[in-house]
């Protein structure tokens, strides 16, 4: 049962990457604009996922040495704390769209005014984080991602053209499609690629299998946990695109809110349905806001040398305690001001790109290096994938701003 | 140097700010709109199976604003002269839509169906607008 409890490291880490309150909307969008067009570049990062977090947890199993402690002593104060900083940004802008997402949720549930349920939400993950230890922690929260399979049997139930969807996983342009579809098209293969590998969740994983206790011996377990995992993220996903191309295409709607996406859910098995999705994301929102919170403390503390972990008590390492609550008070504070979560988090999605390759570079240099890896470093299967992965992100990092501007933030 | 090139970016994002909306500018708004009108009906045909009152009143609060702040963002565009047309009917055919999202999410059981009627037919005109300035 222990091991296999460590799966549920995997699952929160994808469920919260993969099923954020962006990437809800990110996914069914991209099937309600291009069907199954998207499909293959879902494929591709997962894989690109799997590959990175997989060498972030070796090392983190072998070296007991997280990502930013990496990055600091491979890239140097400068550029490490650049890509610290960014990576905060982003991270407290992922969050905050959690944490208005939670309360968006709690207001469909109960109907309370937003910003009384912001204030609850802050409460909420202060008392979660500050009270359960971490294996509790991913085990609630990847357990009640697991709701989100709603919308896998959803996708099934819509019983799409199964040949158009297999078709969807050759990298190919919509039909049709004329200058500015193909930019759009382009954008929307950008930023999801760039949502699926989101940086934080290997910073997350890789701390999260040192605050585990994991020994090289673990090393096999990483990657079981790794496949399961994103696999799992990767199939609901693509259940999302499903539901976007079959649900909400031939409804004409666009889904920008969480209670959208839940109203598909109840259309298809009523009352059921409904709750089970708002749950679903409820768990899945709320994962995600518990690890960018989490990633951006371990960063800091990670970079400066300072004690962290769940597992130490918050006067052993009083400033990793204060930063992660500093992130949940701002986060509480940027939404507070009546900002569209689902914008923010849509643009923190497109700038995270830009922070890609810093982060994911140093973890491709230890991995990969025999002096410091030993019998674990890479074999030539992972150094090709993670070299074709690096020179990926670092042309969607040219190409995410650009594609910003040009298709008005993708909306056109 | 520095104040002189913050000058220059400043003048040149007012002027940006000032230019007339083209086609693709405009059609955010109004596609925003347009899905806005059919999540309404959507929201409208769920409510009448007279379950889950309070998701349906607390969600179509949500619709409400996400309307009111669509038709802002539209009435706030200044097209070119040959696109004002196609903007003030977008707004006209979009007026009645945050009055009928208030009033489910003011727990009314169902829209009256010559209202819910009147709501898809705007929303597939704003439809054929939207493609219009696509073209």
């Amino acid at each position: 049962m222990g091991k296999l409890a460590e799966v549920f490291l995997g699952i929160l880490t994808a469920m919260g990457g993969f099923v954020e309150i962006g990437e809800l909307t990110f996914t069914l969008n991209g099937g309600r604009r291009f069907e199954y067009a998207l499909l293959w570049v879902v494929l591709l990062g997962t894989v690109g996922i799997m590959v990175y977090c997989e060498m972030a947890g070796r090392i983190a199993a072998v070296k007991h040495q997280a990502v930013f402690s990496l990055i600091r002593e491979r890239d140097g104060f400068s550029a490490g704390l650049l890509t610290l900083v960014a990576a905060s940004i982003v991270n407290l802008l992922t969050c905050a769209a959690e944490v208005g997402g939670v309360a968006l949720l709690w207001q469909l549930l109960s109907g309370w005014p937003y910003r009384g349920l912001l204030l609850a939400a802050l409460f909420f993950f202060v008392i979660v984080v500050w009270s359960t230890p971490f294996k509790w922690i991913e085990r609630i929260f990847g357990l009640g991602g697991l709701l989100m399979i709603v919308f896998i049997v959803a996708a099934v139930g819509l019983d799409p053209d199964w040949r158009s969807v297999g078709t969807g996983f050759v990298p190919s342009l919509p039909q049709g499609a004329g200058g500015r579809d193909t930019l759009m098209y382009a954008f929307y293969g950008v930023a999801l690629l760039s949502s699926i590998m989101l940086p934080y969740e290997t910073y997350f994983y890789a701390s999260g299998g040192i605050e585990d206790r994991w020994k090289p011996a673990d090393v096999t377990l990483n990657r079981v946990v790794v496949i399961i995992g994103f696999t799992l993220g990767a199939t609901l996903a693509a259940a999302l695109v499903v539901v976007g191309a079959e649900f909400f295409k031939p409804h004409s709607i666009d889904p920008a809110l969480p209670g959208t996406a839940a109203l598909a859910a109840g259309d298809m098995f009523a009352s059921v349905g409904l709750y089970v999705a708002l749950l679903g994301m409820f768990f899945a929102f709320a994962g995600a806001a518990i690890e960018t919170a989490l990633s951006a403390a371990y960063n800091l503390a990670q970079f400066a040398g300072w004690p962290w972990g769940l597992d130490k008590r918050p006067r052993e390492a009083p400033r990793f305690a204060l930063a992660w609550i500093v992130v949940f008070v701002l986060a509480t504070g940027v939404v507070m001001t009546g900002i569209d979560p689902v914008s923010v988090v849509e643009y923190s999605i497109v700038f995270s790109v830009v922070v890609l390759p810093l982060s994911y570079f140093p973890v491709l240099a230890v991995a990969r290096d025999r002096g410091i890896m030993g019998p674990y470093a890479n074999g030539p299967m992972a150094n090709v994938l993670g070299w074709f992965y690096l020179a990926l992100i670092t042309v969607a990092a040219l190409a995410a701003i650009p594609l910003f501007v040009a298709t008005h933030a993708g909306q056109g | 140097m520095f104040a002189a090139i913050l000058l220059v970016v400043g003048i040149g994002g007012a002027l940006w700010f000032q230019r007339p909306a083209h086609e693709d500018e405009l059609a955010i708004p109004i596609g925003e709109l347009r899905s806005q009108g059919f999540e309404l009906k959507l929201l409208n045909d769920y409510a009448g199976r007279g379950r889950d009152r309070r998701f349906v009143t607390a969600h179509a609060r949500h619709l409400a604003q996400s309307i009111a702040r669509a038709r802002d963002e539209l009435t706030s565009l200044q097209p070119t002269p040959q696109l004002a047309a196609t903007r003030a009917a977008a707004l006209q055919r979009s007026a009645p839509w945050a009055d009928a999202a208030a009033q489910l999410g003011a727990g009314d059981a169902q829209l009256a169906p010559a209202s819910a009627a009147q709501i898809v037919a705007a929303a597939e005109q704003l439809q054929a607008l939207e493609d219009a300035l696509k073209r």
